[in-house]
């Protein structure tokens, strides 16, 4: 900060961290909420006794969720689905960006081939059709039903692409005069270069796959199957109660449980928490730096 | 030539075998005995099959697909496929009940239409009321009429026609029988009043009797300072978001009124109207304007849902409320942090010397259906008899079959259903049980609330909940009064939604809850006919047209 900066523009930036401030808080306040409720005891929890500090604290929820097998299952089938899923996407995003990335006369039809892919980005088939495609493709109900159909986001590609493209055509080219070969080209130059929207897109990919419950919900056919989101939304998720039978209303009538509900949203909140710090530092230039072209 | 004349005439006579089968199989449909149609179309090995509960043998595979209620709990070793239901569907039944997939129930009618759009439907499916009539209209369902009648058990056909065939009605296209409707009851869905009998008591104030009462009371809730802190925290009568539901709804109040919103209602020229645009729910309305005026509403009711208000109550800031019999089970967890806190529920009542009727919703918002062309499609009938038999039937064993050990075995049955009556009955038997002292007449079922009821009295408060239910003074024991009473009102309208009701129900309550909401927050109460003028052109004209039609044809 400039210490001749005037009054005004003193002003303006003191409000301004004051109003920032009020907005993170307003983003942590939920949860905050959820955490102190996952603390707290459930009667005081249906009294409306708890707001952001636990009331009569305790881990009963804590040890009913992670005693809870459905929860651990979900939990494993998810981190399954990142670990194998995440690559591959990275994998295919780089295959795909790097050529598309070269100009016209280096490589014939870039133009359709770019064409081929920005379509499915514009245009989709509609649910029905999505559906069915993943049905007789046969893989429905198996973990490659949540991996396959998503393998290629086109759009990381096109970040993607726009990044290796602001990379000066002469590295390129003085990498070709050493003799490496397109491959070593891609995975000893393009892409160490690109460290930052590697590591942005991965985050992104990490998150889309963490948190994607539709497809899980849809295309599985046993709720042992659901990844942890799908599972989560199934306990979590405000029932239309106009839909539900009056048994089950009864049911649910002796159903108190907004605690091991909250420990359960705040555990599968957990890796994503920590995988951000770490990605963080290059968030904000990947995404910056694939804008601009040089 | 001889070559073609014999080609002529083997043809004919395969005319003449195939009219011989049309017109025998339009005599089954006349009425024939199911032993004698079995010997004609069947190896007399199937003859068994026949009955209600026969069984198949060699054994039939049939596949379904379900939605399974959340929390619910398998013995160890046992899954939705492998469970008591699944084996004696198998050993006794002859059937194989193979699930295509299951999903909880919240998600079901979503998995479930991507299903129907897909055409990849199961032999047995639930459906909702809507989907039930878009697979009628696209001939996607099997005619059950006549497999309900041959094979459908005096048992079955008993429980399915306790509501006065009103049920089976629902399900009936051009009459013909679509689909099996899970069997539930109105009557839980009717509203009693819950008050908190000690802040009666502490403020020196009767049990309300009639809706003068009942503002009296929501007066002195909010004025009095029942709960003693001298702090003017407490609110007089409670409302959800929602204004209407099972808790905190106000469809109580508004029955007290002789308003019956959201229902259809007979009017005195015998025609059916919309219960929310008639002239007593204006009445209504008004009243709770004042009464919100006056402070005696939660001025944020706009915001708080159901388990919003009972925080309200749990947390001891809410003493007066009209909600459905079982919300004992939401309170119970505001008398297990404070055991003084004493509720009663108590019969809905009235502006003037009329008694107050309570509006009964259609209950039935399920229907088991048969796909076209499915191989076996009375096994949806028999295994609803093979269900009934073993949870209500003279061989019944409800601790096998319906709940041990907290377990909710019912839920694996592949079809539901529960006399309209059941829990009604349960009150009378536990009551009776309760003054013989003998609980020997009681099933399973009853006999656990019997046991909590003595385990409360003995001092065990974490179960006051089901005293308040199925004890002589339970919430149960009101709705039997209005039952005994004739203190009813049922939804005239029970038919499938009608293409002007799938079309602008969405709309038309949308439109109804934003204006009620202002009304109730100080509105004009001239918006109510602008409402009204409105809910009819935005489509209840076409609406009431169809629902009268429709009672026409009935």
């Amino acid at each position: 900060m400039n210490k001749h900066a005037s009054i005004s523009r003193r002003t303006f930036l003191a409000f301004n961290y004051l109003f920032l401030a009020a907005v993170a808080i307003a983003c942590l306040f939920p949860l905050l909420n959820v955490l102190a409720i996952s603390f707290s005891s459930s009667a005081a929890v249906s009294a409306g006794k708890v707001s952001l500090w636990p009331v009569d604290f305790n881990l009963k929820s804590y040890s009913f969720v992670l005693s809870k097998p459905e929860f651990g299952r979900a939990f494993l089938i998810s981190l399954g689905r990142v670990a194998v899923g995440v690559p591959l996407n990275m994998l295919l995003t780089i295959l795909i960006a790097y050529p598309l990335s070269k100009r016209s006369h280096e490589f014939r039809f870039r133009n359709a081939y770019a064409w081929y892919f920005v379509v499915t980005m514009l245009f989709s088939g509609g649910l029905i059709p999505w559906y069915m495609t993943i049905k007789m493709t046969g893989i429905i109900d198996t973990f490659w039903a949540m991996i396959l159909p998503g393998a290629v986001p086109i759009f990381n590609v096109i970040l993607l692409l726009n990044f290796f493209k602001s990379l000066p055509d002469e590295i390129d080219q003085a990498a070709q005069i050493d003799g490496a070969s397109r491959w070593q080209t891609l995975w000893q130059i393009a892409v160490p270069l690109s460290a930052p929207a590697v590591a942005t897109l991965t985050l992104f990919c990490i998150v889309t796959h963490w948190n994607s419950w539709f497809d899980g919900l849809i295309l599985m056919n046993r709720p042992d199957n659901y990844p942890l989101q799908s599972y989560l939304q199934t306990v979590i998720v405000n029932r239309d109660l106009s839909l539900m039978a009056a048994q089950d209303i009864l049911k649910w009538a002796e159903v108190s449980d907004r605690t091991s509900k909250a420990a359960q949203v705040f555990v599968a909140v957990l890796p994503v928490l920590f995988v951000y710090p770490f990605l963080q530092k290059y968030f904000a230039e990947g995404i910056v730096m694939g804008s601009v072209k040089g | 030539m001889k070559g073609k004349k014999g080609i002529a005439l083997l043809l004919s006579s395969f005319l003449v075998l195939s009219l011989a089968a049309c017109s025998s199989g339009n005599s089954n449909n006349g009425g024939t005995t199911p032993e004698e149609s079995a010997a004609g179309s069947n190896t007399p090995k199937d003859t068994a099959s026949i009955t209600p509960l026969g069984k198949y043998d060699p054994p039939i595979e049939v596949t379904a697909v379900r939605g399974i209620t959340e929390g619910t709990k398998y013995s160890e070793g046992e899954s939705i496929d492998n469970n008591v239901w699944s084996k004696a569907y198998e050993s006794e039944l002859g059937v194989k009940v193979k699930y295509l997939w299951t999903t909880p129930t919240a998600q079901y009618d979503q998995k479930l239409n991507i299903a129907i759009a897909s055409d990849d439907l199961p032999d047995i499916t639930p459906v909702s009321a809507s989907q039930l009539k878009r697979l009628v209209e696209d001939d996607a369902l099997e005619d059950l009429t006549s497999l309900y009648e041959k094979y459908g058990s005096e048992l079955t056909k008993g429980i399915m026609s306790q509501d006065g065939g009103n049920a089976i009605k629902s399900a009936t296209f051009d009459g013909k029988l679509y689909g099996l409707p899970n069997m539930t009851s109105g009557l839980g869905q009717t509203h009693v009043l819950w008050v908190r009998t000690d802040w009666l008591q502490k403020l020196g104030l009767p049990e309300p009797k009639t809706m003068d009462d009942v503002i009296k009371t929501a007066e002195a809730f909010v004025k009095q300072d029942p709960d003693g802190n001298n702090k003017a925290d407490t609110y007089g009568l409670g409302i959800n978001k929602d204004i209407f539901g099972f808790y905190a709804g106000m469809q109580g109040f508004f029955n007290g009124f002789h308003a019956y919103p959201n229902t259809w209602v007979k009017d005195a020229s015998g025609k059916l109207g919309y219960g929310s645009v008639q002239p007593e729910t204006k009445a209504a309305l008004l009243k709770l304007q004042e009464l919100y005026k006056q402070g005696l509403l939660d001025k944020e009711f706009g915001t708080k849902d159901a388990t919003k208000v009972s925080e309200a109550a749990n947390g001891g800031k809410l003493g007066l409320f009209y909600g459905f019999f079982w919300n004992a089970g939401w309170l119970q967890d505001g008398k297990n942090a404070d055991p003084a806190m004493e509720w009663k529920p108590i019969s809905i009542v009235s502006i003037d010397d009329q008694p107050a009727k309570a509006q009964v919703p259609f209950a039935i918002n399920t229907y088991y259906v048969v796909k076209k062309g499915a191989k076996n499609p009375e096994a949806a009938v028999k295994v609803l008899n093979f269900d009934f038999e073993k949870l209500w039937g003279e061989t019944a064993q409800p601790d096998v079959y319906s709940v041990n050990n907290n377990t909710a075995i019912f839920e694996y049955a592949l079809l539901y259903g529960e006399a309209p009556r059941k829990n009604l009955d349960a009150y009378l038997n536990v009551v009776k049980a309760l003054e013989a002292k003998d609980s020997s007449s009681l099933n399973t079922e009853e006999k656990g609330y019997y046991d909590n009821i003595l385990a409360f009295r003995a001092g065990d408060h974490k179960l006051w909940g089901n005293e308040q239910m199925y004890g002589p003074a339970g919430s149960l024991s009101v709705i039997d009064g209005y039952s005994k009473n004739a203190q009813l009102v049922d939804d005239a309208y029970f038919g499938a939604p009608t293409q002007g009701m799938t079309d602008n129900n969405a709309t038309l309550q949308k439109l109804q809850l934003e204006v009620f909401t202002r009304i109730i927050m100080g509105g004009s109460i001239d918006e109510f006919d602008q409402f009204v003028t409105q809910w009819n052109d935005l489509g209840g004209n076409t609406i009431t047209g169809e629902v009268n039609a429709w009672q026409a044809s009935q």
